[in-house]
């Protein structure tokens, strides 16, 4: 009896979901099979139970405060909220592009600066230090840079002699 | 109003097709979540809003026709209330989660109101027993009368599967509710 070919089918019966040819073939079956019934009828007892009873409802006032809460923003508000975040996000770029820029700007003021006195110094003898930029606030660093450039300076013109 | 225009108008912004929407659907789909997620009021609201947010505002086009309104809504539903309850099985179950109702001996229908509470015991008691993808089933099925069909379309399996999930789930049902009559 559980191996009863119908028996696998026995939900669709209950459910409406045969067509009327299988149908026919369901019925035909339970009229020999006491065992595919009692299934049926356990069906129907398990379904009776929902049946007497209903999922649960929301109150009106909950409905309500659903729909409030799934309203769209005011036109006028999206559009405002729109443009404040393209801008907010153009104004990000364009700062961080500047920052960028005044980096790399200040290296190359540096770098030139540095170059001048190397030549300076090879083409005059005049001592690096009166060459260091006023704009270095850091002193630690300028005297750095002094030391090197009259480092190159002194390599170069000995390399110079040695020829 | 076609229920289809109605969505277009709800996404573009209209608040009078979502409230259209809202009180034609709301219930039922709050009615889906409590039967799935039997936790508080509070959970199933949020989860009913979050699917009709998700469907106004969200980037979700699936739509397409195939399926009612009706089923696709339960689709998305199912799909939020999925993520929810991975969400919890990453926390420790709180009491109301391990709570076992009792079930009755006797399940047959009056109109006691009495009776009426006890036989909602029972059958939330039914559905607390069920994995949840067979409790999905029963309740498209018993609750919203959805075909092999719909249900299929709306848990995104096919319909052979639905009528196997629902079949084992009332065998299940029989096996852990033997007494009951």
């Amino acid at each position: 009896m559980i191996d009863c070919e119908h028996r696998i089918r026995l939900n669709a019966y209950h459910d409406g979901e045969l067509s009327p040819a299988e149908r026919s073939d369901v019925e035909a079956h339970l009229r020999d099979c006491p065992s595919c019934a009692a299934e049926l009828a356990t069906i129907r007892r398990v379904s009776g139970a929902f049946a007497t009873t209903s999922p649960r409802e929301p109150s009106r006032e909950q409905l309500l405060q659903m729909a409030r809460s799934v309203r769209a923003e005011p036109y006028d508000a999206r559009v405002f909220l729109r443009l404040f975040r393209r801008t907010a996000v153009a104004a990000a770029v364009l700062l961080a592009c500047a920052i960028a820029g005044g980096v790399y700007l200040s290296q190359r003021a540096k770098a030139a600066a540095d170059e001048a006195m190397v030549l300076d110094y090879l083409a005059t003898g005049s001592h690096p230090a009166a060459y260091a930029p006023d704009a270095v606030s850091d002193a630690r660093m300028s005297e750095q840079r002094v030391r090197l450039a009259q480092w190159i300076a002194d390599d170069l013109r000995g390399r110079q002699e040695e020829q | 109003m076609d229920e289809e225009e109605l969505l277009e108008q709800a996404r573009r912004g209209d608040n009078a097709a979502r409230t259209e929407l809202v009180m034609r659907h709301g219930g039922r789909l709050f009615g889906l979540a409590a039967a799935l997620l039997g936790g508080a009021d509070a959970d199933v609201s949020d989860v009913v809003q979050e699917t009709f947010l998700a469907v106004f505002d969200g980037g979700l086009k699936a739509f397409k026709g195939n399926a009612s309104l009706s089923t696709w809504l339960s689709g998305v539903l199912i799909n939020r209330v999925r993520k929810l309850r991975r969400y919890r099985h990453s926390r420790p179950a709180g009491p109301l989660d391990a709570f076992e109702r009792p079930v009755s001996a006797s399940g047959g229908s009056s109109d006691c109101p009495a009776t009426q509470v006890q036989q909602r015991l029972d059958v939330a008691a039914m559905l607390d027993c069920l994995p949840p993808e067979y409790r999905e089933v029963m309740v498209l099925r018993e609750w919203h009368g959805m075909s092999y069909a719909e249900m299929g379309l709306a848990l995104g399996v096919p319909e052979r599967t639905a009528e196997t999930r629902l079949t084992r789930a009332r065998r299940m049902l029989r096996q852990r509710f033997a007494g009951y009559e």
